[in-house]
């Protein structure tokens, strides 16, 4: 199935751009961020990021599926 | 309602929009609204809710202004460099609107005050800088039972909501529940910032908080409002309330203010006797001499890199260094060196952790080797 991935901050700068397109057998939201991190050394564990599928805020157990805009989002602090 | 003349006229073009009207004036003058940090949000947030003619602004930060300051925090003058924000900021609004009543609490907001602070506002601007500010006024903030508006950034990105469990939506808590580590997370100063998309997510946060006061439209409440400045991209992320957050949940951990939720947990994992993680600059620096094999390793960003650097070094960004460790010669020394020594202690513990027993990160980093041994390195 093909997922749009959008990295927000500190990942969009460890992964070097801000939206992909990837391809991946199924699984869950976190599953595809741990095969991400691992292959691009994104940095964050899942623990400290956030997931979100479709504009939605979701837990890393969600499932996948086709055509989804999954989007991992690290807390950021600067004011 | 005692508006005066110069009133009617000062707010005419506000006040004649649908929504407003005189009601919505009269409500913002009885407004009381507290700005946590004077910074790069801080600045055009004051600088909007004054003229709009907000009652009470009191404006908490208990900071200096300094040089590096100036480039996005447009309340200060080139002048008043050394003086404290809220002084200086507080001169200036009172320029813009003089009947706005400024409250300067210039201690900032801590776990001593800031339930005393916040019980009288009726709302609160989150433009901190740093996560144990910002968990502890979003703490706060909900135990008042006020809003509090959200306001965050990072590089050219940018992001706003509105938290307000006492209504019904989520907090912070419920978007990241623990705070991060302080390594995990770079700051302004270590990943640098665009000083005009503070005014963009500044004067959301302005925007939000005068449409809560009058009721307008639809707040950002449960809804997570991302900025992309540099690819002009918006994104806006729905968020629920999270029955398991520690503050708002059905099972809430957090009921009062503790001052130990709000420290930087300390990382410092069993550090072998005799052989401690930090390295003095003094030492490091004539290790690096005596031994040629030792391996200095740069984990700043490039960009930092471009400013200065210290002779030989491999440079690796903290972010790619897990998936780079091979490039490391194994059962060398490696001193680790960033510019405060924040991430160089990560990264030391991290190779430590797989194997490279003699990994140390240079205590202070390169601004205490700007310091101690080579003062014509650029600072930043």
């Amino acid at each position: 199935m093909n997922i749009t991935v959008l990295y927000f901050a500190q990942l969009k700068q460890n992964r070097g751009l801000a939206e992909e397109s990837v391809e991946t057998d199924g699984g869950t939201v976190g599953g595809l961020y741990q095969s991400l991190a691992e292959q691009h050394s994104l940095g964050l564990p899942i623990e400290q990021i956030r997931t979100a599928r479709n504009e939605v805020f979701c837990r890393p157990e969600t499932p996948l599926e086709d055509g989804d805009i999954i989007a991992f989002m690290p807390p950021m602090s600067g004011g | 309602m005692g508006t005066s003349v110069e009133d009617n006229r000062r707010y005419r073009r506000q006040v004649i929009l649908p929504g407003v009207g005189p009601m919505g004036q009269e409500k913002l003058r009885r407004a009381r609204v507290l700005i946590v940090g004077m910074g790069g949000l801080g600045c055009p947030a004051a600088q909007y809710l004054a003229a709009a003619g907000i009652g009470t602004l009191g404006l908490a930060d208990h900071d200096e202004v300094s040089p590096t300051n100036l480039h996005r925090q447009i309340l200060y003058p080139d002048h008043s460099v050394g003086t404290a924000k809220v002084a200086s900021s507080a001169r200036h609004l009172r320029e813009l609107n003089p009947s706005t009543t400024l409250v300067e609490h210039k201690d900032g907001i801590t776990p001593g005050n800031a339930m005393d602070i916040l019980s009288g506002y009726d709302l609160v601007l989150d433009c901190t800088d740093n996560f144990p500010a910002r968990y502890l006024l979003n703490d706060a903030a909900a135990l008042c039972r006020i809003p509090c508006i959200h306001g965050s950034i990072f590089q050219y990105e940018g992001q706003v909501t509105l938290f307000h469990p006492a209504a019904g939506f989520p907090c912070y808590r419920c978007l990241f529940p623990e705070m991060p580590s302080p390594e995990a997370v770079p700051n302004c100063a270590e990943a640098g910032v665009f000083g005009s998309l503070c005014g963009i997510i500044g004067s959301w946060q302005a925007n939000e908080a005068i449409k809560w006061i009058l009721r307008l439209g639809e707040p950002l409440a449960g809804r997570l409002k991302v900025i992309d400045s540099r690819e002009g991209r918006d994104q806006l992320l729905q968020l629920q309330r999270n029955p398991e957050c520690p503050l708002c949940g059905d099972n809430p951990r957090i009921t009062e203010i503790n001052p130990a939720e709000y420290r930087f947990a300390e990382c410092r994992p069993a550090e072998a006797a005799g052989n401690p993680v930090d390295i003095d600059v003094v030492e490091a620096a004539a290790l690096l001499e005596e031994d040629p094999s030792a391996v200095l390793l740069d984990v700043r960003e490039p960009h930092e890199l471009a400013i200065c650097s210290i002779g030989q070094s491999l440079d690796i960004p903290l972010g790619e260094l897990p998936g780079r460790v091979s490039e490391l010669p194994p059962g060398q020394r490696i001193l680790v060196i960033c510019q405060h020594g924040h991430r160089s202690r990560n990264a030391a513990i991290m190779l430590r952790e797989r194997g490279f027993a003699n990994a140390r990160s240079i205590a202070g980093g390169i601004v205490e080797w700007s310091r101690q041994i080579d003062g014509s390195l650029p600072m930043y």
